[in-house]
């Protein structure tokens, strides 16, 4: 760890050539988790470190990688068996999640989720390697984000993992582009899609095509635009796969911010492949802690036919923010509460708080079917 | 996914960027109107790079935020986040009434709604009037020549603005010195409706910047608040850069770096 923070001390203080650039962050953060079905009580620190690098080649050729380091401890890692090797698994091509140690109680892993050459070329951007694609409109459930699906639940991972394959962007007009997008993962299943983009009417659109995983076809459209001064945006997809049946996922929201800063959210989620049952909350949670490391899909967004979301967010004063946010799944009676707050202590370190905590209220007691509380400190450089 | 505080930034650029190209420029034989009208019509067709750093000041704490700036008129810019680390690499584009945000992190652009633009910026000391009402300088404010004075060493003409019943303006008046040699403007004073002043901003650091002489530093101050004020510095500024509008694409905005 030491060595870590060292690297990380060394790269704000020396003086980098000008075409290479560096920053990153690194965070403390312990965590405690419960689980009704088991009963399970347990606690685990994470130390995050992130350090992003890219060079300059020449004027049209840029090069990044970025990796994440993790060191967690505790009782999920002692008392869970195969979590290190949760915490180790790559969905790409590439396996480039590494445990560097593995004792019985912690882990230490190195994961690179960005590597890859930028080519810039007139209207054309050519992307090869490890990257991220993100073609979702709203704020908290993206059905167009097919390449990067990604669980609204995981605090601790902005960023999100990146795919291996190679993105061709041709800008077509000045705000609208046409994508293509070849990714290959890990059991070299192929997914191949194209977006158009555009902007017609102060609303950004977009239309998507391709075929998933080499086993279905999809097609989908998304949208941002504003309903007075609110902000109004929404994406539906539809997966049609060589065997089974037919699935819409389909979100929209909307947000407003009034002029003391407070900015209100509300979005719905509609998955036509979801039952909604009580037993899927439980599967749903469980699937969360894989969801983190790995790719998701966009049928499993949530664990209900309709997901309804609220939030709030305020800025007390300019260094201190909270954030509470809602879901319910009706018609059960189950639903998810995230409170959260953010004190900026210096410039550049923030002492974070954050909740997930599901309620299933579909028996006759409601009970908390599960709870994630942690505390996190985190310095940018 | 969590909006940005970052988005409001943005607002904040623009703005500054404008009330910097609003208040340079007086005559000194036109009406208070035309004066304003004049300064407003020559700033706005014109190009700028701009090179800023904005501090918030408060008796216990200081935050930096440094950006650059791309701006053609009052339809076009593009901004660059180089500080703090957090938000650095975002970028911000605006397109006539339209704009949008690129987190290059999470490969994300997003559309930002007229809402958004409303808010002020970090809790610094420019309200939401300075920033949606800031193009509306001309017509939303009938304007009056007071009287004469020295200030700083500098001869000035003090404009009263009085913002028309329907302008969505929450000052009551506000008061404004323009020297009478090189039209600078020195001083800004903001009174609420019932006469009260509230912020004071203090136009400095007088400097040759190429083809004009402007200040270069702005500092605006709520007079009721000690110890809080927002300074904005310019570090470099370019007047009539060679930029066309196609210059400010989404495509720009991803490749930047």
């Amino acid at each position: 760890m030491k060595q870590l923070i060292s690297i990380a001390l060394l790269l704000t203080s020396i003086q980098l050539s000008a075409q290479i650039k560096a920053d990153g962050y690194i965070g403390v953060m312990p965590v405690g988790y419960y689980l009704d079905l088991q009963d399970l009580k347990m606690w685990e620190n994470v130390v995050h470190n992130r350090l992003n690098f890219s060079y300059d080649f020449s004027p049209s050729v840029l090069g990044v990688i970025q990796f994440r380091n993790r060191y967690i401890s505790g009782e999920t890692v002692r008392d869970i068996v195969g979590y290190s090797g949760l915490i180790e698994k790559d969905d790409g091509f590439l396996d480039m999640s590494f445990n560097l140690t593995s004792g019985s109680s912690s882990v230490m892993n190195v994961a690179v989720d960005r590597l890859w050459l930028d080519f810039y070329i007139g209207k054309l951007q050519v992307r090869a390697g490890r990257q991220r694609i993100n073609w979702g409109q709203a704020m908290v459930w993206n059905p167009n984000d097919i390449f990067n699906a990604y669980s609204y639940f995981d605090f601790d991972y902005p960023e999100r993992p990146g795919i291996d394959g190679i993105r061709l962007q041709f800008f077509t007009g000045v705000a609208s582009q046409l994508d293509g997008v070849v990714k290959i993962d890990h059991e070299r299943q192929k997914t191949w899609a194209a977006r158009y983009r555009f902007n017609a009417g102060s609303y950004d659109w977009q239309f998507i095509g391709g075929r998933l995983n080499d086993r279905e076809w999809v097609t989908g459209m998304g949208w941002s635009g504003q309903i007075g001064d609110a902000a109004f945006y929404g994406e539906n997809t539809l997966l049609f796969p060589d065997d089974g049946e037919q699935t819409l996922i389909a979100a929209m929201g909307f947000n407003y911010t009034f002029k003391n800063s407070l900015l209100i959210q509300a979005e719905a989620l509609y998955s036509s492949n979801l039952s909604g049952k009580a037993e899927s909350l439980t599967e749903f949670i469980g699937r969360q802690a894989s969801l983190f490391s790995s790719q998701s899909s966009i049928r499993q967004l949530s664990f209900a036919k309709y997901s309804l979301f609220a939030s709030v967010e305020y800025p007390f004063t300019p260094l201190l923010s909270g954030s509470f946010a809602a879901m319910a799944f009706p018609p059960t009676r189950a639903f998810y509460v995230g409170p959260s707050f953010e004190y900026s202590i210096k410039s550049n370190v923030y002492l974070s708080t954050f909740i997930n905590m599901f309620v299933d209220g579909s028996d006759k007691i409601t009970d908390i079917a599960a709870f994630q509380g942690a505390v996190r400190l985190k310095w940018f450089f | 996914m969590k909006t940005s505080g970052l988005l409001f930034k943005f607002c904040a650029i623009s703005v500054l960027l404008f009330s910097f190209f609003k208040t340079n420029v007086a005559s000194q034989t036109l009406s208070a109107y035309d004066i304003v009208k004049k300064a407003d019509d020559l700033m706005r067709d014109n190009s700028s790079y701009s090179e800023m750093e904005m501090q918030i000041i408060r008796p216990s704490w200081t935050r930096t935020l440094r950006f650059r700036t791309w701006a053609k008129g009052d339809d076009y810019s593009l901004v660059y986040i180089d500080h703090p680390p957090r938000e650095k690499g975002q970028r911000f584009l605006k397109r006539q009434r339209e704009m949008w945000n690129f987190v290059p992190t999470i490969d994300r652009m997003i559309k930002i709604p007229p809402s958004m633009m409303m808010q002020s910026w970090m809790g610094s000391d420019l309200t939401n009037d300075d920033l949606v009402n800031a193009a509306s300088i001309v017509k939303d404010y009938d304007h009056e020549l007071l009287r004469t004075e020295t200030l700083r060493g500098y001869h000035c003409y003090v404009i009263k603005m009085v913002p028309h019943e329907d302008a969505p303006v929450v000052w009551g008046k506000v008061l404004s010195w323009i020297t009478k040699d090189g039209f600078l403007n020195l001083r800004n004073e903001y009174y609420d409706e019932t006469g009260e002043l509230v912020n004071e901003e203090i136009l400095d650091e007088i400097e040759n910047v190429g083809d004009r002489t402007i200040p270069t530093r702005y500092t605006m101050i709520p007079v009721d608040k000690d110890g809080y004020k927002t300074i904005l510095k310019f570090k470099d500024i370019k007047f009539g850069i060679d930029i066309k509008d196609s210059f400010f694409s989404i495509q720009n905005m991803k490749q930047m770096r």
